[in-house]
């Protein structure tokens, strides 16, 4: 996202005992190198858009003072650069743990992605154009598939349900599938091709822990190509991965390699190669 | 997960640049990204041209092999060449893997951007009408940029499409070869 100024964001946590407890000792914004919030030792430091110190109060050093920052006329640079990290989604998604029912809405989704059902009923509902889109690719990657609802599971609580229509022979057959009865494979597509519609953007953030697990080969590159298509206007997308689909693609142009000698810290680099290997051929060379 | 995506449109192309031309030039014939499979440098020993001269016999061969009809798109930049002396690598390298010639109407494109495919995108832009400046930096190739030279693109394709003086010579050599598309 091109938020107009150079930000830089600081978290200094302070971490004792066993079990390890944590406490902010610093949490600090810089925009353009000057400070328009600072969280230091408990105490919390507004400045206005004209970089000055203008509010201090107390807070629970336990907490994150900056997600209790209000949007007011005088601190828009703070408040652009809060609402560009709320876009920020950390992500690794995990087929077991997804629940096919929605007790109520969730706006954002767990970072495994566990409450789809829940944050899918309040996106369909917050965007109906992107869920009409979600239902169209989904029809294209799942043969058969004729709907994609929310059906009513008891009071309150609404169920994913899938329609499919049989296919060759039995054309009439109907079926209707739950999102727990789908595959592994099934329930990352639905979630990839989700995040697509609803969460990538221009003014997105999105780091993706092995987005390629459990889905087929022929599926990883035409998702990459749509996520590339839909970051054309701003946004951004982070993806970790070991599959060599994704770092064949990507890694020429786009690549940055994580590497850590024994237990010292990670090092980032940009990938840049003079060898005759791909990517994944060097990566399965630990090269 | 079972899938029953197959690649009818096969890519093989030097950069991001000219994949995302391609692509949204293919959905804008009414493909999905579904449909496509790219393959494009992978490797940083020598250049893109390199890598694309390098697969396109066995590229080739693949395609004529296979059971699937496919359409294979080869776009392979002239740079400093001139687009014949790249077409006869191209053409030297089926022969030296024994591979017939390409046929008038077979389903393979070969594409030869000259001076290289950001001159493509900015002439369809009717920003840039010589085929000597090296655009591979400029900034006004980016993504609105290539969607609309997509755009464009399609619309020089047509049938008895008007093409604007501004078409620069490499491109309009390979015009006809988007009629080996298959609808």
């Amino acid at each position: 996202m091109d938020l107009g100024s150079a930000y830089r964001f600081r978290l200094e946590l302070d971490v004792w005992g066993s079990p390890p407890k944590a406490k902010i000792k610093r949490e600090l914004v810089l925009c353009d190198r000057k400070p328009v919030f600072d969280f230091l030792e408990g105490e919390v430091h507004l400045f206005n858009d004209n970089f000055q110190d203008k509010v201090q109060y107390p807070f629970d050093w336990f907490r994150s003072a900056l997600a209790t920052v209000q949007a007011r006329p005088e601190n828009r640079k703070l408040i652009k650069f809060k609402n560009w990290i709320e876009n920020l989604h950390c992500l690794s998604l995990n087929p077991w743990n997804m629940s096919d029912l929605a007790e109520r809405e969730e706006a954002q989704p767990k970072p495994d992605m566990s409450n789809f059902a829940s944050w899918y009923r309040y996106m369909s509902q917050e965007r109906a154009a992107s869920a009409s889109k979600l239902q169209e690719q989904l029809r294209r990657i799942m043969p058969g598939l004729e709907s994609f609802d929310l059906r009513s599971a008891g009071t309150t609580a609404r169920s994913v349900v899938l329609s499919f229509v049989g296919n060759g022979d039995d054309r009439k057959a109907q079926f209707d599938v739950t999102l727990n009865e789908l595959s592994d494979g099934q329930r990352v597509m639905i979630c990839l091709y989700a995040l697509l519609n609803f969460v990538v953007g221009p003014e997105s953030c999105v780091f993706l822990d092995e987005p390629e697990n459990y889905i087929a080969i022929p599926e990883i590159q035409p998702w990459l190509m749509e996520l590339q298509d839909r970051l054309d206007d701003g946004g951004q997308a982070i993806l970790i991965s070991h599959h060599p689909e994704m770092p064949n693609y990507l890694a020429p142009e786009l690549g940055l390699v994580f590497e850590r000698t024994g237990t010292g810290p990670a090092r980032v680099r940009t990938y840049h190669s003079e060898s005759s290997l791909s990517p994944a051929e060097q990566m399965a060379r630990g090269w | 997960m079972t899938t029953t995506r197959i690649a009818k449109i096969i890519l093989l192309v030097e950069d991001q640049t000219t994949e995302s031309l391609l692509r949204r030039y293919l959905q804008r014939l009414g493909d999905d990204n579904r449909n496509i499979r790219v393959r494009r440098i992978q490797d940083g020993r020598g250049s893109g041209e390199q890598f694309v001269r390098e697969r396109y016999a066995s590229e080739v061969r693949v395609l004529r092999t296979s059971h699937t009809k496919a359409c294979l798109i080869v776009s392979i930049d002239a740079d400093t060449k001139t687009t014949s002396e790249r077409r006869q690598q191209l053409e030297r390298a089926l022969r030296d893997a024994e591979e017939p010639a390409r046929e008038a109407r077979e389903r393979i494109l070969n594409l030869v951007p000259k001076r290289n495919i950001e001159t493509w995108i900015l002439c369809l832009n009717s920003a840039a009408d010589d085929e000597t400046t090296d655009y591979r930096h400029d900034s006004r190739v980016d993504p609105k940029s290539i969607r609309s030279a997509a755009q464009a693109l399609y619309a020089w394709t047509r049938p008895n499409a008007l093409i604007p003086d501004i078409c620069v010579a490499s491109l309009t050599e390979c015009l006809p070869e988007f009629d080996r598309i298959p609808e």
